[in-house]
């Protein structure tokens, strides 16, 4: 078929005219809607609401989220994996070592126990915490020490985790100023 | 007439064509993955939007979920995308049959019709906990899709609700059951963010405010990590919940799949937040990556950024700009001129309309805070007069976090402290000034770059003082007349004293700009001359009064500096003519303008100095005299050249021939002290004097003669001057003196002469007499004539061949 200007110019307009027919028509069914908020609270838009259809690989993203999790084979959620214990913070921050860790197990029980050695492997520093369960993990109730309690130079940083069902550890070298 | 009810679902009606069209026309390319842009690890979404629990009210929660699902599947009559059974054997599997085959579950109800067991709508609930945790709803219901995908899901599982946030869902293992539930879910969720939040001592979070070490995966070692510097509690909030950052695989794909190291939560976060409430950073700084120009975003619109250093004063660290596609950036729309807004950022800021609630007050904003400007009084003295000023929107200009009043006192990250008046900070050293100055205390920190959108003034000094720039230029201000005296050099900075000496300390200024520009009215040298004409070297921050022969003329100094002078103790003593520096054994001797070394102790003893006549200069005064190579050599020196037998005794400035061994000897040099020089040298400095040298020396006031003979040295007394017809006459010519020969001769050790003489070159005796010369003929004749037994004086062969002969006796 040939396209002429003039269909062009008539599709877009339309396309406009339904466009902008739909927002106004929109606008009149929901805009005016906040009269019927039954909380009594009267709350103020701040920031631009998309109200609009979702787009299709939005649908499409929370179609894969329900399919991984629901649908497919190991889905069932009943596997478990071996407790581990990785370092998320490591660093000196001023007169005090941070460490923070994640445990990827979700439990309030159990214990930490941070052992700081030195090169020669001679311990120099030993606290413990509690641990803490969190949205998707636990984490060890600590550490921050003080660099008062260490002497300076290249330390060896290890957290153990144990709990009554498993036991995980991770270590880490940290280079210590004073 | 059309009733509202009628018109309403005509419109439905329409509106679903109109849908449709979009879809069509619109987001046709939505199928395509387009990359994330502005994702920005380290502040995915700020605390102010993180924190708004007012955006949206229930009803407006409930109405975006509806628009988000505008079909539900509630008894999943569409076929299952994920297969199944087909229960009912109609030749299709539908969502029911695998729901029930799966979970044993046959009806579906979407988000925006879920009610609790009460009767509470999720919307409501969404608010509820959004409030009571003051907490963003829209970060909740980005929240249930990133997580579940319950927001945009026609036909959700029970699970999902169970789970709705993944609250208490470990990557490796089953959800726990405590948590189960929407409205607990969400509770545990908001909980959690607001705990973070408050920086709860009881909430622990391996995530921090700062650098953190962030995996990509669950998959650890595989995936690996980047160290992120987390900016602000919201951002924190989000890694503590999903302790994963995207990869880029992830950051490309959009809503896609990235690789098998990706992670989605918080880019997804980041998605959905953006496409459904706009950018979860309503501020920041971008770039394009085709152009240094770097913009502030606000809300938007973007304002170009003149500097970094007002930049990081707007409270944006330089390494939290982001980089878009220049396309995008270029994109951003300009802030509006006519919506009153400025197209770039200042430190004068202030709201774009002066009927703003904050009453158009003016600001100046430095280290991410606002100083309100408190009068026009206040602006004139900073000198803000024609400066640029921002007009921002009001929602910005209240975020940037107040700092009350600009003080009139200021202090930089240097610790320099002004007192701004007149236009300019001016400077002040001492903390007993400040406290003078400013009993209130209120003083207004601010950066370097702030601080030096102030002009600089002069400091605040109740008298002289030295200030040294970070250019290294070092002044001498003087507040009565308000000069500037320059240091030059590093000479002048040593010879007086300036930082080692506590009467001499300099201030440090952290900017060059920190003080007016000024034009020195003198420049410091090791000397200062007064009026008068007195002359003093400045050493080690006293000074030492330089005799006017010595020839060191200077040129009068600046009457601030003679002032200052004179404040500087003065050595008792006037500056020695011979002195050495502290830094070097060498020593000079001062003369005609100019040092001289001296080459030897034995020179030094020559021109009549001892070591502790040596004055002991700085290196830096020594090396304001100014240096005549030629060495300086005392009377009495004898020198030789290279290659050459002949021997010469330096006297004053010329040098004599001493014709002989013994003659050299018979003056009483030693050999252990003759020197070679150049020629040239010897030629130019102590040229040669043709008078030969006698062994005839008178004193200086000519009434002491003294011969020097080849054994011993004699003095004369009037009748032996007779005797040997020596007048003074015949000494005057000569340039030795005893003075001195003293210095090389005990001249104490001289014995008188007798009438009785003999030559070195003969052993005949004589008796001299009135010029005659009178041989004995034999021992006994001159042991009679010899009855006191007097020595006899030895002279060489000259002295006695000029008398005449008499009868031998």
């Amino acid at each position: 078929m040939r396209i002429t200007t003039k269909t062009i110019l008539l599709a877009s307009a339309v396309v406009l005219l339904v466009v902008a027919t739909g927002v106004g028509a929109y606008y009149f069914l929901y805009g005016q809607s906040d009269s019927t908020d039954t909380s009594g609270k009267q709350a103020k838009d701040t920031s631009p609401v998309n109200y609009e259809a979702p787009r299709e690989e939005q649908v499409d993203g929370g179609t894969q989220i329900k399919k991984d999790k629901y649908a497919s084979d190991d889905s069932t959620g009943s596997q478990s994996a071996a407790v581990s214990l990785r370092f998320s913070q490591s660093e000196q921050v001023g007169n005090s070592v941070r460490i923070r860790t994640i445990i990827n197990t979700l439990t309030s029980n159990g214990t930490c126990k941070l052992t700081v050695t030195d090169a020669s492997g001679s311990q120099v520093y030993s606290t413990s915490a509690g641990v803490q369960a969190a949205s998707s993990y636990s984490t060890c109730k600590g550490f921050d020490v003080p660099t008062s309690e260490l002497e300076a130079g290249v330390l060896v940083f290890a957290v153990v985790f144990t709990s009554d069902t498993s036991t995980a550890s991770a270590k880490v070298s940290l280079e210590v100023t004073k | 007439m059309i009733r509202s009810a009628n018109l309403r679902h005509v419109l439905r009606i329409f509106v679903a064509f109109a849908s449709l069209a979009y879809l069509l026309f619109a987001s046709g390319t939505g199928a395509h993955a387009a990359p994330v842009i502005g994702f920005q690890a380290g502040s995915i979404i700020d605390d102010g939007t993180f924190t708004n629990y007012s955006t949206m009210s229930p009803t407006a929660i409930q109405n975006f979920l509806n628009s988000k699902v505008p079909n539900c599947d509630t008894n999943g009559q569409q076929l299952s995308e994920f297969g199944g059974p087909d229960l009912n054997n109609d030749g299709r599997v539908q969502r029911w049959e695998w729901g029930k085959s799966r979970y044993n579950q046959t009806t579906f109800p979407c988000l925006k019709n879920w009610k609790t067991s009460g009767g509470t709508p999720a919307a409501q609930v969404i608010y509820n906990k959004a409030v009571k945790y003051k907490i963003n709803p829209q970060v909740l219901i980005v929240l249930l899709q990133k997580e579940q995908g319950l927001v945009t899901d026609t036909w959700p599982l029970n699970l999902q609700y169970k789970t709705a946030t993944g609250y208490g869902c470990p990557d490796t293992a089953p959800c726990d059951s405590q948590y189960y539930g929407l409205a607990n879910q969400l509770d545990w969720a908001a909980k959690m963010f607001r705990a973070i939040m408050n920086d709860s001592p009881t909430w622990y979070t391996p995530y921090t405010l700062g650098v953190n070490r962030i995996y990509f995966n669950p998959d650890l070692s595989r995936c690996g990590y980047t160290n992120v510097t987390i900016e602000n509690r919201a951002t924190q909030a989000l890694y503590n919940y999903t302790p994963y950052q995207p990869n880029q695989a992830a950051l490309n794909a959009g809503y896609g799949t990235g690789n098998s190291c990706s992670a989605y939560g918080n880019r997804n976060f980041y998605l959905y937040f953006t496409d459904w409430f706009g950018k979860p950073v309503r501020y920041y700084a971008f770039k394009g990556n085709a152009s240094a120009a770097v913009y502030l975003y606000l809300d938007g619109m973007k304002l170009s950024v003149p500097s970094m250093s007002v930049l990081q004063d707007y409270g944006f660290n330089p390494s939290s700009i982001r980089v878009f596609p220049q396309a995008v950036a270029d994109g951003i729309p300009l802030a509006d001129t006519g919506a009153g807004y400025s197209t770039s950022i200042s430190y004068l800021a202030k709201s774009s309309s002066d009927s703003d609630s904050d009453g158009s007050s003016l600001y100046f904003v430095t280290l991410g805070k606002r100083f309100r400007i408190v009068d026009l009084a206040q602006y004139n003295e900073f000198g803000f007069s024609g400066a640029p000023i921002a007009k921002l929107p009001i929602e910005y200009i209240k975020k940037i976090q107040t700092g009350g009043n600009l003080a009139n006192f200021i202090g930089t990250p240097s610790n320099n402290v002004f007192k701004v008046e007149g236009g300019a900070k001016n400077v002040i050293f001492s903390y007993s000034t400040y406290q003078s100055l400013n009993s209130s205390g209120s003083l207004t920190r601010m950066s370097h770059g702030a601080a030096s959108e102030i002009a600089g003034g002069d400091p605040v000094v109740s008298k002289g003082t030295f200030i040294r720039k970070p250019n290294g230029a070092i002044a001498y201000y003087d507040p009565s007349s308000g000069n500037y005296h320059s240091v030059p050099n590093l000479e002048a900075y040593n010879c007086w004293g300036v930082g080692k000496l506590s009467t001499m300390k300099y201030y440090q200024l952290a900017r060059n700009d920190y003080i007016a520009s000024y034009t020195p009215a003198s420049s410091l040298g090791c000397y200062t001359k007064e009026s008068d004409g007195t002359t003093y070297l400045i050493n080690q921050g006293k000074r030492h009064k330089i005799p006017a022969s010595f020839g060191l003329t200077q040129t009068t100094s600046h009457a601030d500096i003679n002032s200052f002078s004179s404040n500087l103790s003065t050595v008792s003593h006037d500056l020695s003519r011979v002195v050495k520096s502290s830094s070097s054994s060498s020593v000079w001797y001062i003369e005609s303008g100019a040092k001289r070394p001296v080459p030897s102790m034995h020179n030094l003893a020559l021109l009549g100095f001892t070591g502790s006549d040596i004055d002991i200069l700085s290196s830096a005064s020594a090396a304001a005299i100014p240096t005549n190579s030629a060495k300086k050599l005392g009377s009495g020196q004898i020198v030789k050249t290279p290659g050459s037998g002949t021997v010469w005794v330096i006297d004053g400035n010329k040098r004599y021939t001493i014709s002989s061994a013994s003659l050299l000897e018979s003056l009483g040099f030693k050999w252990k002290h003759l020197e070679t020089y150049s020629a040239s040298f010897l030629d130019s400095y102590y040229p040669v004097d043709s008078t030969p040298l006698s062994r005839f020396i008178s004193s200086p006031d000519l009434n002491t003669i003294y011969y020097f003979g080849p054994t011993n040295c004699y003095v004369f007394d009037a009748q032996s001057l007779t005797n040997y017809n020596v007048n003074s006459s015949t000494v005057t010519s000569q340039p030795f003196t005893t003075n001195l020969l003293g210095t090389l001769f005990n001249l104490s050790t001289c014995q008188p002469i007798t009438s009785y003489a003999k030559s070195t070159a003969s052993s005949a005796i004589y008796k001299v007499e009135a010029g005659t010369k009178y041989a004995f003929t034999s021992w006994q004749s001159f042991l009679d004539d010899n009855t006191s037994l007097a020595p006899i004086t030895v002279f060489d062969p000259s002295v006695l061949s000029s008398l005449s002969n008499g009868t031998p006796i």
